[in-house]
């Protein structure tokens, strides 16, 4: 008791000790501190800026050449901009990814939003723990593999069409992402799952941060479930609810390695993303700079969409 | 990417002035960087190479053997067992030299194949894939040097050797490339014995309609005609032969070898790609092929799951063993009875040496070596075909026989109607990619014949004006 006592009072003295003489040298030592801080981020900075910032403009500049990645260059100007839009099959590609949106953010949102608010009920007990884990599970198994695995699933015996037989709906089975009309749809639905676990995750814990008095409040208005999810669950989780949707949208307009896996863009283009269009230009058809044209287009369309969420969703 | 979302306390003191302050930095920044741009030479104008690379060499030795040295060889995974089998041989009668595979996957090969070669470690020995590229590109080294003091030309035939001369963008003639023995796969029709002896085909179909006739029989008894792999285009095998066929071996070679004034919009072709929808309509092909990748598609041949399989002799390295004696492989059919073989291949036997390989010399002994008999074996227990003397007598294609020995013997029966042609798809990078896509389409129903044909003629001939 003395003893914590005693080191209480000198850790106290030992701070405002510490205080005071920062403040005497304030005025001289902000400055060199400030530049101090540079220094400690500096070998960060020289990491980002020699392997994130140097092949961003790299790409920038390669997108303005006729380039096969090796040999000598032609400048072109505007031409391999103006053939994301004009070609057809990267511009659809371009709108396919908007597609995606719709199961990689809408779905999972939608879904993360319920199943958190249920799983909020049983939060604490053994089932809670369980269905936590089983909804986060996705989340750990690499895109890549997911992909591979649910071209099992979707395959013409696989599991998909086992349940749809077993039910009675042998007219909806299909050989899944071999159709044409169905192919890019059951591609979204490998996103949704793997990225439904992971909202459920974030806002489960966003709920969590929810004042508990908050609730009982409502309940002694007479609020009832649904009421308390609107009032209560859905403004408190605005934050939370600004993440999900940003990384899941970035998610889906990036998509790559499950498409790739799945589908590698087929059949015909009907699947094609922007991230399998840059990688199959620059990679099998050996057009860099047509890739890399592309590769710009999409970064400012990431970047023009999530700014202005990250706006909508900042706390008050 | 994602900002706190909560505003800090040093950005709200700032204010509007720090808003215009950071928007001043910012289009500093861009000035800048637009300026760092403007001064950066073109891509790909050689400032970042390291060493140089001698393209052509003219002062060559060829009494190497006895020099210690170690050889890389860049080698696809799914050619390992046979690209080992060559350097162990090679070591064998050279122990002085190592000849150490570097190895891709399959899938990731042609990808990296240029950038390999472009970088400082690029290994001395290669298959190029795009062999116009490679040279155009100055990977490749022009062998016409070694050429002389080996004296390749006078002991290859011409026909092996020709795939591997450019000159000004065009296969066929010109300087050395890729150069080594002659042999080959066997591009054709695996077939499962069990399932064959069940629709009752007692010899090789003869011309397309008898392998229709056959495939027509299968499918009435509910055994499906056709195994194949759509979601990588591998369907292309057959669509490949079914064009030498309707076209000419002659003819589908010299689009592929950039021959000025061919082209792919022929009626021939049409016709090819019409047979090759028919099919489809019919139902000779599992309803799910556009997603089967090859790796599925030995699955299901291995597992009894259909009759044929157009597929390249290669396959006899990965296939299941347990499946050996199963299975046997016999040449397309001519178009018509009668008709000549027509069948695609390429020179297994002929490597080229990179242009910033550092140990030349022992490379191209390791070339010579290809050229020997010990190698032509080391090919021919991979499934591969060699034109050796007692290949000649390898008789007519049958369904009997070993599989060895039908291979040798397919082989040699498109040798003799000099038949040889090549796959569309390596035409260009351009054609390959939408290649893959059109034969989904085809699959899919959404695309006909014609419109296909002009659409790929329309890649080949916007590529051949880029590059």
């Amino acid at each position: 008791m003395q003893l914590t006592k005693s080191l209480g009072i000198s850790r106290k003295e030992g701070a405002t000790g510490a205080r005071n003489r920062s403040r005497n040298r304030s005025r001289r030592g902000l400055r060199a501190r400030r530049w101090a801080g540079w220094l400690f981020a500096l070998p960060a900075l020289a990491f980002y800026g020699v392997f994130n910032f140097r092949p961003v403009l790299l790409s920038i500049q390669y997108s303005f050449y006729d380039w096969d990645g090796v040999g000598a260059s032609t400048w072109v100007g505007m031409k391999n901009y103006v053939e994301v839009f004009t070609d057809s099959e990267q511009f659809s590609s371009l709108l396919h990814a908007f597609y995606l949106i719709l199961f990689f953010t809408v779905l999972p949102v939608t879904l993360a939003l319920i199943t958190a608010s249920v799983l909020r009920q049983l939060q604490g007990r053994f089932t809670g723990a369980l269905a936590r884990t089983l909804l986060f599970l996705p989340q750990i198994i690499p895109g890549a593999a997911a992909g591979v695995a649910w071209t099992w699933m979707y395959s013409d015996n696989g599991v998909v069409n086992q349940l749809l037989r077993a039910i009675g709906l042998d007219s909806l089975a299909r050989p899944w992402l071999a159709d044409f009309t169905w192919a890019l749809t059951a591609v979204g639905f490998i996103g949704t799952w793997l990225s439904a676990g992971l909202c459920t995750m974030l806002l489960l814990a966003g709920i969590g941060k929810i004042d508990a008095s908050l609730y009982e409040a409502a309940r002694i208005d007479g609020a009832g479930p649904i009421r308390q999810f609107w009032s209560v669950t859905l403004p408190g989780l605005r934050a939370e609810i600004g993440v999900c949707v940003t990384i899941t949208i970035i998610a889906a307009l990036a998509s790559f390695d499950v498409v790739y896996l799945a589908t590698q863009g087929g059949p015909g283009t009907q699947t094609m993303v922007p991230g399998v269009a840059v990688y199959t230009l620059a990679f099998n058809d050996n057009r860099l700079g047509a890739a890399s044209a592309l590769a710009v287009v999409l970064a400012l369309i990431v970047i023009a969409i999530v700014a202005p969420l990250q706006r909508l969703f900042r706390e008050k | 990417m994602l900002e706190h979302p909560t505003p800090s306390p040093a950005r709200s003191t700032t204010g509007a002035a720090g808003k215009r302050l950071r928007a001043a930095l910012a289009a500093v920044a861009a000035g800048s960087a637009l300026a760092t741009l403007a001064a950066c030479s073109a891509p790909g104008s050689g400032s970042d190479s390291g060493s140089p690379a001698d393209a052509t060499p003219t002062a060559v030795n060829t009494a190497v053997g006895d020099t210690p040295a170690t050889l890389t060889l860049f080698s696809a995974a799914g050619l390992q067992a046979y690209e080992q089998g060559l350097a162990d041989a090679f070591e064998a009668k050279y122990p002085k030299i190592k000849v150490k595979l570097r190895v891709e996957a399959d899938n990731n090969y042609n990808t990296v194949l240029p950038r390999v070669l472009a970088s400082d470690s690029a290994p001395d020995i290669v298959q190029p894939y795009d062999l116009l590229g490679g040279v155009k590109d100055n990977l490749l080294t022009n062998l016409d040097a070694y050429d002389k003091a080996y004296g390749w030309s006078s002991k290859v035939p011409a026909s092996a050797l020709a795939p591997g001369r450019v000159s000004n963008g065009v296969i066929g003639s010109g300087p050395l490339y890729q150069a080594g023995g002659s042999a080959g796969p066997l591009v054709g029709v695996f077939y499962n014995k069990e399932l064959a002896a069940k629709v009752g085909m007692k010899t090789p179909p003869a011309s397309v309609a008898e392998l229709e006739a056959v495939m027509a029989k299968a499918k009435k008894q509910g055994i499906t005609p056709i195994v194949a792999s759509n979601q990588d285009g591998l369907i292309g095998h057959l669509y490949n032969l079914l064009l030498g066929d309707y076209m000419s071996a002659q003819a589908l070679s010299d689009i592929v070898y950039h021959k000025p004034g061919a082209s792919l919009d022929t009626p021939e072709a049409v016709k090819a790609t019409k047979t090759l929808q028919k099919w489809i309509k019919a139902g000779y092909f599992a309803s799910d092929v556009n997603a089967i990748n090859q790796e599925a598609s030995y699955g299901q041949f291995t597992g009894g799951k259909g009759l044929f399989f157009f597929q390249g002799s290669w396959i006899v390295q990965t296939i299941d063993k347990n499946f050996k004696g199963k299975y046997g492989v016999f040449p397309m059919p001519p178009a018509e009875k009668g008709g000549k073989y027509a069948g695609m291949t390429s020179n297994t036997l002929a490597f080229s040496i990179a242009s910033r390989s550092k140990n030349k010399d022992a490379a191209a002994l390791f070339l010579d070596f290809l050229t020997t008999p010990e190698a032509a074996k080391v090919a021919v227990d991979n499934g591969y075909a060699a034109l050796t003397s007692d290949a000649k007598s390898a008789g007519k294609p049958s369904l009997s026989g070993t599989l060895t020995e039908q291979i040798q013997a397919g082989y040699a029966a498109i040798a003799a109607d000099n038949g040889f042609d090549s796959w569309l798809q390596n035409s260009t990078p351009e054609v390959n990619t939408k290649l893959n896509q059109q034969l989904q389409l085809l699959v899919s129903g959404k695309v006909e014949p014609a419109a296909m044909v002009k659409t790929l003629q329309t890649t080949y001939a916007d590529a051949l004006k880029s590059s």
